[in-house]
């Protein structure tokens, strides 16, 4: 699905943001990149959406013009990409900030509803699609922004530390929310965090990223059992994990 | 550090008065004045009192009217022209560095030259086009704050929306109309408020200018006219009105903005 051979990014003032990144990201996986701040995770993430090209190597993925085939030029090479912050349009309510990327599609409204209707109701919005963005709560905002990705039916979803500043309680209800939607829908994701517990929790494959220059030092398979719940966290296993992500990240900071 | 919760504490009674005190000192102003007239039985060509100018506007009011409506429509005329035109150059600058380069210059020095100095030249080049010339003159004024403010606007748009767009590939015109257009919304709107004050300074200025007789004479004309006959009251009587359409005018376009504005923008929500 994604696929980077040797990608490096060196931004015009010469920093090194992302140093020779190998991965690829299969259909149905959940893979997580796990690393301090600054350490070109949202780089990464930002050359595999196709927001800024890679300087040298390749980074290859059916939604990116320059590797992706005649044929598949249709609706279905799409991807969902979740900011940071919400990037809610503030003078469209959130119906409107949904059907956004179907409008720009060229979808007709009438033809859009069943889908943005739907949409909202997995993230439990329904009650609130006429509401503007700046009468919502932080976890709904983020929320609103998943149904905005979700809503073109993605292959995979690209996520660049969406819930980082939401409070714990919050983030682990929506993390479960985003876990249940992947289950149901299996696209591919690419999950950014710098939290251990985050990433151990949603991922099937945790990457361990080093800090300038970012690079891709270990990779962790994640066996837990799926579907996971929030019992998951008070396992053995979740805290062996955790505490190997860990000492790879402490490795990975002292290098 | 307390004053606003001490604003906020105030009674309703005195909020009320606190609104009503600049009409009251209007009021006790225009006494004062009406008061003084008669005390010192001051000639009507000298300074008219309030109850006569009032009594000027309404006995006048077929003349007054009449030019009113000539002032109105320059006015709003001009105003229009530099709304529509004002936010498609803006637009198309953002769609070209080098359309921006070669003409915004262009608009700085039709804004920074005096108005005063240029209508005669219109006027001359005109000839007796006076309505054309009236309503390049408001034009001239009204046009570069919506220009300004709109250019400023459009490019303040959010990085990551912007982003976003580019994701989802959106085209240029998309991305103008739902992106770039709603966030310099609040920007536009607030050159258009300056814009309305000035295309009434550019309609009365040229109207000076040109000394438009007859049916092309408007409200400064009537000023001009007046002080040509020693008719203080209807110079007042004029003056009145056009102080009353830039007031109205100021407030409808507030109103706008906030219609606009009221879901979203800081600057509307309570």
């Amino acid at each position: 699905m994604i696929e980077f051979a040797a990608a490096t990014k060196t931004y015009p003032n010469g920093t090194l943001a992302v140093a020779n990144a190998t991965l690829r990201v299969a259909a149905g996986e959940f893979v997580t990149l796990l690393g301090p701040s600054g350490c070109g995770k949202s780089t990464l993430l930002r050359m595999a959406a196709g927001l800024t090209p890679p300087t040298t190597g390749r980074v290859a993925a059916p939604w990116l013009a320059e590797t992706r085939s005649k044929e598949a030029q249709d609706d279905s090479a799409t991807l969902g990409f979740v900011f940071q912050e919400p990037t809610l349009l503030p003078w469209a309510n959130v119906w409107k900030n949904v059907y956004l990327p179907l409008r720009l599609a060229g979808v007709r409204r009438r033809d859009a509803r069943e889908r943005v209707d739907a949409v909202l109701a997995m993230v439990g919005l329904s009650e609130f699609s006429r509401a503007y963005p700046r009468e919502l709560s932080g976890g709904m905002k983020m929320r609103a922004s998943v149904a905005r990705a979700l809503v073109t039916r993605p292959q995979a979803m690209l996520l660049d530390e969406p819930f980082a500043a939401l409070d714990e309680i919050t983030r682990n209800r929506i993390d479960d929310d985003l876990l249940a939607l992947w289950r149901g829908q299996r696209w591919a994701a690419l999950f950014v965090t710098h939290s251990v517990f985050e990433s151990i929790y949603l991922s099937t494959r945790v990457l361990v990223m080093s800090p300038r220059p970012g690079r891709i030092v270990e990779e962790i398979v994640v066996d837990l059992p799926q579907p996971r719940t929030p019992a998951v966290r008070s396992t053995a296993r979740f805290a062996e994990l955790c505490g190997q992500a860990s000492a790879a990240l402490a490795r990975s900071m002292a290098a | 550090m307390t004053n606003p919760p001490l604003r906020k504490s105030l009674p309703g009674i005195v909020r009320w008065t606190q609104r009503l005190a600049p009409l009251l000192v209007g009021a006790a102003a225009l006494g004062a004045w009406e008061w003084a007239v008669r005390h010192w039985s001051v000639q009507r060509y000298v300074i008219p009192g309030p109850v006569l100018i009032a009594q000027t506007i309404v006995e006048r009011w077929d003349e007054l009217a009449a030019a009113w409506v000539v002032t109105l429509k320059t006015m709003a005329l001009a105003l229009a022209a530099a709304a529509v035109g004002g936010a498609a150059l803006a637009a198309a600058f953002t769609s070209s560095r080098w359309i921006e380069a070669s003409l915004f210059p262009y608009a700085i020095i039709l804004q920074v030259t005096p108005l005063v100095a240029v209508a005669p030249l219109l006027a001359m080049f005109l000839g007796g086009h006076f309505e054309l010339v009236h309503f390049l003159c408001a034009w001239i004024v009204a046009f570069f704050p919506v220009l300004s403010n709109t250019a400023v606007g459009l490019r303040s748009a959010d990085r990551a929306h912007r982003e976003l767009f580019a994701l989802y590939g959106a085209s240029w015109w998309a991305r103008l109309r739902l992106l770039l257009a709603p966030s310099a919304l609040p920007y536009f709107l607030a050159g258009l408020r300056i814009a309305g004050s000035l295309s009434l300074v550019g309609a009365v200025v040229a109207e000076f200018v040109t000394g438009a007789v007859g049916d092309e004479s408007g409200l400064a004309s009537q000023i001009l006219a007046g002080q040509m006959r020693l008719d203080t009251p209807m110079v007042f009587a004029a003056l009145t009105l056009v102080s009353l359409t830039g007031i109205v005018v100021y407030f409808a376009l507030g109103l706008l903005s906030w219609l606009l504005l009221r879901h979203w923008h800081d600057s509307a929500v309570r």
